[in-house]
């Protein structure tokens, strides 16, 4: 049979994974040592393995070239894309959070304030609800530099340890949603290959949480 | 030169040829199976007010295309083919027996995000019953969204719900309005963790609603769902159940899935809904379902079903396997004093159910050069002397003779 397809984050989810695999009793030097193959097969689990850029993983996931794929719920909330969110992984943990520079503070009077983000969807809907009217400024990379600079006045960004922030005299104003790895699924592929598909989710879950 | 004029829109594109060709045989065979059932085919307008989609709980405005009339109110550009299809059941179909039995097969237009490879114009067919309620109004909807699939391919799905479970689990669990929301999406996207802790904080009476995610695949489901058989629910499994056997008597049992969470994000949907896949199309093909309070709308209160094919989502599963379109059998090339001759020869061929074409070159060599591009079988040279033919090397037959 066809194996499933399935599309992993690069970088820090990606080691997370390799462990995860080789927990599930699955060889991974494939995986480890690809050198420039872009698609790996792991028979052991029946799954082809790819690697990409978090966005692209939804990307491949919602249009069902992979079937399925794990990647940050950050990104989930950024995309907005359909799909099957089915597992929380417990890895990858941070936290969605606003900050800015030590001592300010989320409201300044009535003036509009501005918000740098790699995450405007998900900034826009957290003021939105807030019935705060800010400016959002997307921004690609090293988000913390907006307000040292005086570009924005706050960003929205991922937060894990918050070492970056203290390191650049910021400081978080509010904590806005807690972040990890999710294992999401296609539409069609979680109707079409269920089986499949619950059986491989089974072996995550029972690797991840010990059950 | 402004080069505007020279692309289309993000969102729109051209078909060509064997994508046309597709195209219009999956609209023909549905057409055939619907007017083989009775259904009878209706064509609305592309334009109609805002307020048609607007007031139906059809899609949200920010996905219509909107333009003004000439007295400056708004349009939407067709976004969803039911609530015009009902509005000319309450209105010019007023005086008709009931049951209706309406089939369409439109254009829709919705926006979709920038760069996402998606079509903003679809074509979609599909049918409306309306007037009749009950299991024997539902199967035959699903009956003709089944016809309808395996008309396409063996390698087909349809999913089976009933938007009841949902409410009713809800309401029972005591949600509040921004929890039922938030539920919702949470059963659409399966996502059990975040379900989990939303029902947690509500206890025990929650419980259903938890599990409602997880229910979904073939038979086993009503075992599956012993814990909400109480109640009102209950009363929705026996139904469903009924119409799973009845199916499944039709020999369509293995194309049936069971999925108790399917919420629909189109809001007009009051009690069955079903949802068809094809195999390696990463979206639902069909979507379909009762809508018993939309009628009312149009002030005609009537039970009401129906189900739309997304035209070119079954054309892009079964691409793969279609043929290139044929080459011209002959082309014709003639004298210029035997123009009518030429026609005459070319229609004769036609009438022998070929593809024959006159050439518009001025020489005969210019037409020997048409042939080869054309990929024709044949070239005739028309003559005041008769008539000459030579193989062009082309065709079909001969092989690599696509030109």
């Amino acid at each position: 049979m066809k194996p499933l397809r399935m599309a992993l984050t690069k970088g820090r989810l990606e080691r997370h994974m390799v462990e995860l695999f080789s927990r599930m009793g699955c060889d991974c030097t494939e995986l480890t040592d690809k050198g420039r193959r872009l698609i790996i097969a792991l028979p052991e689990l029946g799954l082809e393995v790819l690697l990409a850029k978090a966005a692209d993983v939804v990307t491949y996931v919602e249009h069902g070239v992979c079937d399925l794929g794990v990647v940050g719920k950050d990104t989930i909330m950024e995309c907005a894309k359909p799909f099957y969110e089915i597992l929380d992984m417990g890895f990858g943990r941070c936290r969605f959070a606003v900050a800015g520079k030590k001592g300010g503070a989320l409201r300044d009077g009535y003036r509009k304030l501005c918000i740098a983000t790699k995450y405007p969807r998900v900034a826009r809907e957290y003021f939105d609800k807030k019935g705060m009217d800010v400016e959002l400024i997307k921004i690609e990379g090293s988000v913390e530099l907006a307000p040292l600079l005086g570009l924005s006045d706050a960003i929205v960004d991922i937060v894990e340890t918050g070492a970056t922030l203290r390191e650049n005299g910021l400081e978080v104003y509010e904590y806005m949603q807690d972040i990890s790895a999710r294992l999401i699924v296609n539409l069609t592929s979680m109707k079409m290959r269920k089986r499949e598909i619950e059986r491989l989710a089974a072996g995550i879950r029972k690797a991840v949480t010990g059950i | 030169m402004n080069r505007r004029k020279r692309s289309v829109p993000e969102g729109m594109r051209d078909l060509l040829f064997e994508e046309c060709a597709l195209k219009r045989r999956i609209e023909r065979s549905m057409g055939c199976i619907f007017e083989a059932g009775g259904y009878r085919e209706i064509i609305t307008p592309a334009l109609e007010y805002l307020e048609l989609y607007s007031d139906t709980n059809s899609l949200p405005a920010e996905r219509m295309y909107k333009l003004f009339d000439r007295q400056s109110r708004i349009l939407a550009l067709r976004p969803d083919c039911t609530p015009a299809v009902a509005r000319v059941a309450a209105t010019r179909l007023m005086d008709m027996p009931v049951p209706l039995r309406l089939y369409y097969n439109q254009n829709v237009f919705r926006t979709n995000d920038t760069m996402s490879a998606k079509s903003d114009e679809t074509t979609q067919c599909g049918v409306e019953l309306i007037g009749a309620a009950g299991p024997r109004a539902d199967i035959e909807v699903l009956r003709c969204a089944l016809a309808a699939l395996r008309s396409v391919t063996d390698d087909f799905k349809l999913e089976l719900g009933h938007v009841g479970m949902f409410w009713q689990l809800s309401r029972r669990a005591g949600l509040s309005e921004e929890d039922t929301e938030l539920a919702r999406f949470y059963i659409e996207t399966k996502n059990f963790a975040a379900l989990d802790s939303l029902a947690g904080e509500y206890g025990k009476s929650a419980e259903g609603l938890k599990l409602l995610p997880r229910l979904f695949g073939g038979e086993e489901v009503f075992d599956e769902a012993a814990a909400v058989s109480e109640g009102e629910t209950g009363g929705i499994l026996a139904y469903l159940r009924g119409l799973f056997d009845t199916l499944s008597e039709m020999g369509y049992r293995d194309h049936i899935m069971m999925d108790l969470g399917l919420v629909s994000n189109i809001e007009y949907y009051t009690g069955v809904v079903f949802c068809g896949y094809l195999g390696g199309f990463g979206k639902p093909a069909l979507f379909g379902g009762r809508y018993d309070e939309l009628m009312k709308k149009f002030g005609r209160d009537m039970p009401a079903a129906g189900f739309a094919i997304d035209v070119d989502a079954v054309a892009d599963t079964i691409q793969n396997g279609q043929s290139p379109l044929s080459p011209p059998d002959a082309l014709v090339y003639c004298e210029s004093a035997c123009l009518s001759d030429a026609y005459r020869l070319a229609e004769r061929l036609q009438g022998e159910g070929k593809i024959a074409l006159v050439s518009t070159a001025d020489s005969e060599k210019a037409a020997g050069d048409e042939a080869k591009a054309l990929g024709a079988a044949t070239l005739y040279t028309v003559t005041k002397s008769g008539v000459r033919s030579v193989d062009a090397g082309g065709g079909f037959t001969k092989g690599g003779g696509k030109g």
